[in-house]
């Protein structure tokens, strides 16, 4: 019997947030309950004024692109047979920056982007950057 | 602050990087104290504090590591601070000696390679690579840093050749010095002709991950001289963690945050270094070190290495005369301290293949832990030719 490779699954416990969300069709981020700061990578303290209780809140996923590279070179056989894989930097409107897949009809510094988490084939989010849909473009 | 000049740093002790070992690192650790001990002359527990820092240790520690070499330290460090470790070393070290706390410490960086030590590492890395970083292709610290050399190409109009010219140059060094791994010439050429790995970064940016270890000894200056050892003496040493985290992108680094510290210490400035030992995991952590270090101004990078030859015997600015790690390898947290004992033989020994004419002085310094998008920690420190 063949094993099916599957890309890395691990995560830390708060990504269930992440794939909850998504499942629901929505950005979720945690938020600070105190000074609003939105948290990427997902962390259970505020790093700006350090309370302890943040919310998950629907965010906006709109940003621009930082920096991006075509990956040529994986560490893990899923994506041996699947490259280049295209992985860019975004900063979101909302705040944090954000490692995505990129699409690549948007491989250049400073595109509006918008970011959207669907599962991969381990059933865990990933996040890809591609133009934002209609109803973002007047946003 | 309290000036770190009594401090001495002696034999600097490196085992021959491989490509692959099964031996565990704390192997690593133990062969590299029996030299150590072996060069200065010393018996074991004359040491009386170890300092270490590894990757694959793990589950054991340093203070495993008092059992398995048969040691009763009354200091001990461990320092989770990968790249940096070696300076962060020194300093920690030198402070234990200036209070009394220890009189002799060994300081080791050492991690072992076997098939899936790097694989694992990167996959647990931190647990923010882990969810947000590791899942988007698996790339490790290349698909970061190809984000960084990118952006900063963007900003500063560097060119691949800019980032070449620093490469090629180590080469040349490494050649000269006869230790590393990567033991043919590169030429420019090659350089750019190599394939991509990461775009913009191609085979030569990119440093393999090795098995190997290098250390020192930290003691008082007049220790030293009574056990008459050749010494380095520590002018300044500096450290700072997760500076300019409002940047988007990493374009600087801690090293500018306490730059003006450090030669003000040490009595120097940039043109009194002769000899530049930078982490270079990536080149352009090299030239972006060179500016913070103030060699030359933000964003001048590339124009300073057109103007160097960056040889250890081209004159001017003599940089990573051992090869660095770009031809040596990186043998996890060893690479730490690649430049700490390069710096100290350059100003310890006599007769290397590699001797930096006239050299008297020397700027290490470190950079390492790359928890998301970016090395959280900076390291550097200043060394000066002692006695003896």
């Amino acid at each position: 019997m063949s094993v099916t490779v599957t890309p890395p699954a691990a995560r830390s416990p708060l990504w269930q947030n992440i794939n909850q969300a998504a499942t629901e069709g929505l950005f979720k981020l945690p938020v600070c309950s105190s000074c609003r700061q939105v948290q990427y990578p997902p962390q259970e303290f505020c790093r700006g004024c350090l309370a302890g209780d943040l919310c998950w809140e629907e965010v906006s996923p709109l940003g621009a692109v930082l920096s991006w590279t075509r990956l040529q070179a994986s560490n893990h056989p899923y994506f041996m047979d699947r490259l280049p894989v295209f992985t860019g930097l975004v900063k979101l409107d909302c705040g944090p920056v954000m490692v995505v897949y990129l699409a690549e009809s948007c491989l250049q510094t400073g595109t509006k982007v918008q970011v959207t988490g669907t599962p991969d084939a381990s059933g865990q989010v990933v996040f890809m950057a591609a133009q934002p849909e209609a109803e973002f473009n007047d946003g | 602050m309290l000036p770190y000049k009594e401090v001495a740093l002696v034999a600097a002790t490196s085992l021959p990087y491989l490509k692959r070992s099964e031996h565990s690192a704390a192997w690593f650790i133990g062969m590299t104290f029996a030299r150590m001990l072996k060069q200065a002359g010393l018996q074991k527990h004359q040491v009386d504090g170890l300092a270490i820092a590894s990757f694959t240790l793990a589950p054991d520690s340093v203070v495993s590591m008092t059992e398995y070499l048969d040691i009763s330290p009354r200091w001990l460090e461990q320092i989770p601070m990968g790249g940096a470790s070696g300076p962060v070393a020194a300093r920690r070290a030198a402070r234990a000696v200036q209070a009394g706390d220890a009189d002799i410490v060994a300081c080791i960086g050492a991690d072992t390679a076997t098939a899936d030590t790097f694989t694992h590492l990167l996959q647990n890395f931190s647990r923010f690579a882990t969810d947000a970083v590791y899942p988007y292709g698996a790339g490790g610290p290349n698909t970061v840093f190809a984000m960084i050399t990118r952006h900063y190409m963007e900003q500063f109009g560097a060119q691949r050749e800019d980032f070449g010219r620093i490469c090629v140059a180590q080469r040349e060094n490494a050649l000269a010095a006869g230790r590393a791994i990567f033991n043919k010439p590169l030429t420019l050429a090659a350089y750019l002709e190599a394939r991509p790995i990461s775009e913009p970064l191609h085979l030569y940016d990119c440093v393999m991950p090795v098995a190997g270890a290098d250390g020192f000894l930290v003691m008082s200056v007049a220790q030293a001289e009574a056990l008459e050892l050749p010494y380095a003496r520590l002018l300044a040493a500096g450290e700072r963690h997760n500076a300019w985290a409002e940047d988007p992108v990493h374009v600087r680094g801690g090293w500018s945050c306490y730059r003006d510290e450090l030669y003000e210490q040490a009595g120097l400035g940039p043109a009194d270094i002769d000899l530049l030992q930078t982490y270079d995991d990536y080149p352009v952590i090299a030239m972006i070190q060179m500016e913070d270090l103030g060699f030359c101004e933000k964003g001048a990078g590339p124009e300073f290495v057109r103007s160097q030859t960056l040889t250890w015997n081209g004159g001017g600015l003599a940089h990573n005369t051992c090869g660095g790690q770009l031809s040596a390898g990186q043998a996890g947290a060893a690479g730490g301290f690649l430049g700490a004992v390069e710096a100290i033989r350059q100003l310890t020994e006599t007769g290397l293949p590699n001797q930096v004419p006239g050299a008297n002085t020397g700027l290490v310094s470190g950079y390492g832990m790359v928890n998301y998008d970016r090395c959280l920690c900076t390291s550097a420190m200043i060394l000066g030719r002692g006695g003896q």
